[in-house]
C-alpha cells in the first residue's frame, strides 16, 4: 500500500495529502492529471479511510476555481472599491516593504498588527511571529483567539499544557456543546462513533437537539452561555458525594479548600434556576462522568465564546484534574512537545521579543489570559517540564486581543495600528463588531492579504497576494503541539507561477528588512529538514517512511516533573489569575443585555457542513448544499412574532443587525436562536459593499463593549447574548444575484 | 473517577505503547520485514476502499 502506486488510470499520480479546508486535517489521497488536481479520496489506510467529508472531496472545485487568484494585485481606486491592477509578486514585495518600513518608522513597529488563519495557511512555519519578533511586533491576532487558541492559553493557567483527550481508550465524552457530524470535525465524530461501539458513554450538553445529542446517553439541554454554572453544579454534586481523587487533589492539587468554598456557592437549584437543566438530571449526568473509568471533555468551540469563558474553560480543566482524567490512559493526555520536530514555538523566537515591546502587547493590561504577560509569567515552569520556555500551543497562547487590536485601529489609542496583513484570514467577518474592524481597517496606511479567493477582506487591502492550497507544497502538520502527531502531506501539483506558500511570503519579505540570516531556508523542504534534525532525518526520508507517526506516548509525567505552573501542582485557584488582580476561582457571570425588548437568547458562530469559517460560499457543489443562511427558530417563538419557515427576517442585538432566511425547527430550545457563522455573498462582488459582507455576517451582531467580553480574555460572548427578531422582505438585490 | 491501582495504570500504560509502536508500523511507507509483518498481523495490508455516494459532487467545472 503506498498513495505513489498509480490509482489505475493512466496519466495519474497520487500523493498522500492532510486536508486544509478545515482545521480538523483529515488525511487522504490527491491524485493528479495533466498538472490539474483531478480528484480526492479516501485514505488507502483502513484506520484512516473514514476520515474524510464533503468539503474534502470538493477540494478539485476548490483549487483549480476559474475565480482563484493568480496574480498579485495592486489597488488603484478608493480602499474597499475593489478596483486594481495587476503586478509581478517581486514588485508587490518590494512596495509592501517599502512601506511597511516607513510606518514602522513613523510610529514604532508595535504599529503593524497581522491576522491569520493557521487552519488555512498551514505552511507559515511560525515565520510570521519569527519575522515580527525581528522586527519589534507583539500585535499578532487569529481567529484561535476564539476558538481552541483561547483554549490552549487557559488550560495552561490550570496545569501548564493543553491536554488532547484520549478518545480511543475513554469511557465517557462529554461534548459540551460541540457537534462532530459527519461532514463537520469528521475523525472526531468517527472516534466519537468508535468509543461508543465499545460500550462509551455520550453526555451531550446543549440547547439544542442537535445530531450528537439524538444518540447522547445524556443530553442536558442547558440555557445558552451557561457553561461555568453547570460545571460548578457538577461540581458540588462530585464533592458533596465524594467523587473526586482525594489522593490526586492532596497531593497535585491547590486551593482545593477554597474551590469547595466557591462550589458551595452553587447548589443544584441555583444552578438549575440559571440552566433550565432540572436538578436531578445535573447530578446524574455529574455522576456518570465522575464514575468513568477513563473520562474525556474534548475541546469545544462553544465553552470558548462566552461572558465567563476564562471560568469555564478552567472548570473543564479542573473536572479533568479532581476526577483523576489528567494525564491517564483513557483520560486526558498531556503529550509536550514532539521530540522528534522542531516546535512552531522554537522557530517563533520569542525570546527575541524584547520584553519592552512584549508589554505593548494590546490587551497585555486588560486581558491578559492568552498574552504574552501570561506566557512570561509561564517561561520558568514551561522550560523546567517540556524543555523550552514558550509554549505557543494551537497558536493561541502569545496572542493580542483582537478587539483592542480593532479599537487601537479606531482610535489609535493607546498608539496607532496603521500597517495590517491578513493572511488566509477574512478578518472583517471573523470576530466580534464588525462595524468597529471595517473603521479600523478603512484607518490602515497599509493592509496587505494573502489569499487563495478575493474575500470582503482583502477588497480592503492595498495588496492582495495569491496563496498556494494543500496540493501544491510538501508539509509535515504537527497540530501546533496539542497532539505529539506528525502527518505528511505531499505536493502533487504545481502552484500558480505567481502565488505563494506563507513561507515564502515571511521570508522574502525577512530579506528585504535585513533578517535573512535568521530566514536561511530558501525552499520549503529546506525548512522542513531544518524542523526534522531533531531526529537526524530530512524531508524526504521522512516521506519515503511513512505518512503518520507519533512518539511513545508517556503518561503521569508529573510524578516526575510537576506541572508546568508556578507551584508545580494542578492550580485549582489559579495564582498567575491572582497575580494579575483577578478573580482565582472560577464562576458564572450573568448576561446582562436581555429585556422585554431584546427578549432573545442568541448563540453565533455555528458552523454548517459546506462551509468552513467565512470560506467557500464561492464553491458551487458546496454552496448548492446550502444555498442561504437559516436562522433556527422554535416552532412557539415563530409563531409569537408572526414568522413561518422560509421568511426572512431581521435579527437585530443592540449593535447590529442581520437579515437571513428562518428555519423553524422543533430541535431548538425555546428563546433561543441560532446563527450561523460568517456568511457573505461573493456573488454579489461589485453589486453590494464587499460581496454583500454586512447583510448576513454573524460579526455585525456581537458587542466588544468591555461588559460583554469574558473579563481574563476579552473574548466576545458569542453565546447567549440578547436580541429581537421581526418579519421582514426578501432583500431583493441578494435574490437578483442568485438568479431567483 | 480514573482511580487506578499502579498495577492498573502499568498495565494500561505499556497497553497503550504497544498500539503506538503498532500503528506507526500501520502508517508506514517502508517495505521493511518490520512493517509487511505488523500490517498482515492486523490487517492493514490490503487497501482500503471507502465508497461514499455522499462524497460525491457533480463532474461540472466550476465557473
Amino acid at each position: 500500500m503506498n498513495a505513489n502506486a498509480k490509482t489505475g488510470q493512466p496519466g495519474t499520480h497520487t500523493r498522500y495529502s492532510v486536508c486544509t479546508i478545515c482545521d480538523i486535517g483529515c488525511q487522504f489521497r490527491s491524485v493528479a492529471k495533466d498538472g490539474q488536481l483531478a480528484k480526492v479520496v479516501a485514505h488507502d489506510n483502513p484506520m484512516l479511510a473514514k476520515n474524510i467529508c464533503y468539503k474534502g472531496t470538493a477540494a478539485p472545485h476548490i483549487h483549480n476555481h476559474g475565480e482563484r487568484l493568480r496574480k498579485p494585485l495592486k489597488r488603484v481606486g478608493e480602499r474597499g472599491s475593489d478596483q486594481w491592477e495587476e503586478i509581478s509578486y517581486e514588485q508587490a514585495m518590494d512596495e509592501i516593504a517599502e512601506r511597511l518600513s516607513g510606518i514602522v518608522d513613523r510610529h514604532g513597529p508595535e504599529s503593524f498588527a497581522v491576522s491569520t488563519s493557521g487552519w488555512n495557511t498551514q505552511t507559515t512555519h511560525a515565520l510570521d511571529r519569527r519575522f515580527m519578533n525581528l522586527l519589534g511586533s507583539p500585535n499578532w491576532i487569529s481567529g484561535v483567539a476564539l476558538c481552541a487558541g483561547n483554549t490552549a492559553a487557559v488550560n495552561k493557567l490550570t496545569y501548564g499544557w493543553f491536554p488532547m483527550g484520549d478518545l480511543a481508550n475513554t469511557n465517557c465524552i462529554v461534548l459540551f456543546g460541540h457537534n462532530p457530524r459527519k461532514h463537520s470535525w469528521t475523525p472526531i465524530y468517527n472516534a466519537i462513533n468508535a468509543a461508543r461501539a465499545r460500550g462509551a458513554k455520550v453526555i451531550v450538553l446543549d440547547p439544542r437537539v442537535s445530531d450528537q445529542a439524538e444518540t447522547a446517553d445524556l443530553h442536558l439541554r442547558l440555557n445558552a452561555g451557561t457553561d461555568a454554572a453547570m460545571c460548578l453544579g457538577w461540581l458540588k454534586v462530585i464533592f458533596d458525594e465524594e467523587l473526586y481523587d482525594k489522593e490526586f487533589v492532596a497531593n497535585w492539587c491547590t486551593g482545593f479548600e477554597e474551590l469547595r468554598e466557591r462550589v458551595n456557592e452553587y447548589p443544584l437549584e441555583r444552578v438549575e434556576a440559571i440552566t433550565g437543566v432540572d436538578r436531578e438530571l445535573i447530578a446524574t449526568a455529574a455522576r456518570l462522568y465522575a464514575r468513568a473509568d477513563g473520562a474525556v471533555i474534548p475541546w469545544t468551540p462553544i465553552t470558548d465564546q462566552q461572558l465567563s469563558s476564562t471560568s469555564a474553560i478552567r472548570l473543564h480543566s479542573i473536572l479533568r484534574a479532581v476526577t483523576g482524567n489528567l494525564d491517564v490512559v483513557g483520560g486526558e493526555t498531556l503529550g509536550g512537545f514532539n521530540p522528534n520536530y522542531i516546535s512552531e514555538s522554537e522557530l517563533g523566537l520569542h525570546e527575541r521579543l524584547p520584553l519592552e515591546q512584549k508589554e505593548k502587547q494590546l490587551g497585555f493590561d486588560d486581558y491578559p489570559a492568552f498574552t504574552y504577560r501570561v506566557a512570561e509569567m509561564l517561561k520558568e515552569p514551561c522550560e523546567r517540564v517540556w524543555g523550552f520556555p514558550y509554549a505557543d500551543q494551537v497558536m493561541g497562547c502569545h496572542m493580542a486581543n483582537p478587539t483592542s487590536v480593532f479599537r487601537a485601529m479606531v482610535t489609535e489609542e493607546p498608539y496607532p495600528i496603521k500597517a495590517f496583513f491578513a493572511l488566509g484570514n477574512n478578518a472583517l467577518l471573523s470576530y466580534a463588531n464588525q462595524n468597529q474592524i471595517y473603521k479600523g481597517l478603512m484607518n490602515q496606511e497599509l493592509i496587505v492579504a494573502h489569499e487563495i479567493f478575493m474575500t470582503p477582506t482583502a477588497m480592503l487591502a492595498d495588496y492582495v497576494l495569491p496563496g498556494d492550497v494543500f496540493s501544491e507544497r510538501n508539509h509535515i502538520a504537527d497540530s501546533w503541539s496539542w497532539t505529539t502527531r506528525l502527518t505528511l502531506s505531499q505536493k502533487v501539483v504545481e502552484a500558480p507561477p505567481e502565488a505563494s506558500s506563507t513561507f515564502q511570503f515571511w521570508t522574502d519579505l525577512a530579506r528585504r528588512f535585513g533578517f535573512g540570516n535568521e530566514f536561511p531556508w530558501q525552499t520549503m523542504e529546506q525548512i522542513l529538514d531544518h524542523r526534522l534534525s531533531k531526529s537526524n532525518r530530512t524531508f524526504a526520508e521522512f516521506e519515503a517512511s511513512a505518512f503518520m507517526e507519533a512518539p511513545q506516548p508517556e503518561f503521569r509525567k508529573y510524578l516526575k516533573t510537576g506541572f508546568a505552573t508556578p507551584s508545580g501542582k494542578v492550580e485549582l485557584k489559579s495564582s498567575l489569575l491572582e497575580e494579575m488582580g483577578f478573580d482565582p476561582l472560577p464562576y458564572y457571570r450573568e448576561t446582562t443585555d436581555g429585556s422585554a425588548e431584546y427578549p432573545y437568547k442568541v448563540f453565533t458562530g455555528v458552523r454548517e457542513d459546506p462551509f468552513f469559517q467565512t470560506g467557500q460560499r464561492n464553491i458551487k457543489v458546496l454552496r448548492d448544499r446550502c444555498p442561504l443562511p437559516s436562522l433556527f427558530l422554535h416552532p412557539t417563538d415563530a409563531e409569537k412574532e408572526g414568522i413561518r419557515d422560509g421568511d426572512w427576517a431581521r435579527l437585530i442585538s443592540r449593535v447590529g443587525a442581520v437579515v437571513a432566511q428562518v428555519s423553524v425547527q422543533d430541535t431548538m430550545k425555546e428563546g433561543h436562536i441560532r446563527v450561523p457563522h460568517g456568511w457573505w455573498y461573493p456573488e454579489m462582488r461589485g453589486k453590494a459593499d464587499l460581496g454583500g459582507a454586512f447583510i448576513s455576517s454573524d460579526a455585525m451582531l456581537s458587542d466588544d463593549d468591555h461588559e460583554q467580553l469574558d473579563y481574563e480574555q476579552g473574548v466576545p460572548n458569542f453565546k447567549g447574548f440578547a436580541a429581537r427578531i421581526e418579519k421582514t422582505e426578501p432583500p431583493e438585490d441578494l435574490l437578483a444575484a442568485q438568479g431567483a | 473517577m480514573t482511580q487506578r491501582s499502579r498495577l492498573a495504570h502499568w498495565i494500561a500504560e505499556r497497553r497503550a505503547r504497544l498500539m503506538t509502536a503498532l500503528a506507526n508500523r500501520m502508517f508506514a511507507t517502508d517495505n521493511s520485514v518490520r512493517t509487511r509483518l505488523v500490517k498482515r498481523l492486523t490487517g492493514v495490508n490490503e487497501a482500503a476502499e471507502h465508497v461514499d455516494p455522499e462524497l460525491e459532487h457533480p463532474e461540472e467545472p466550476e465557473h
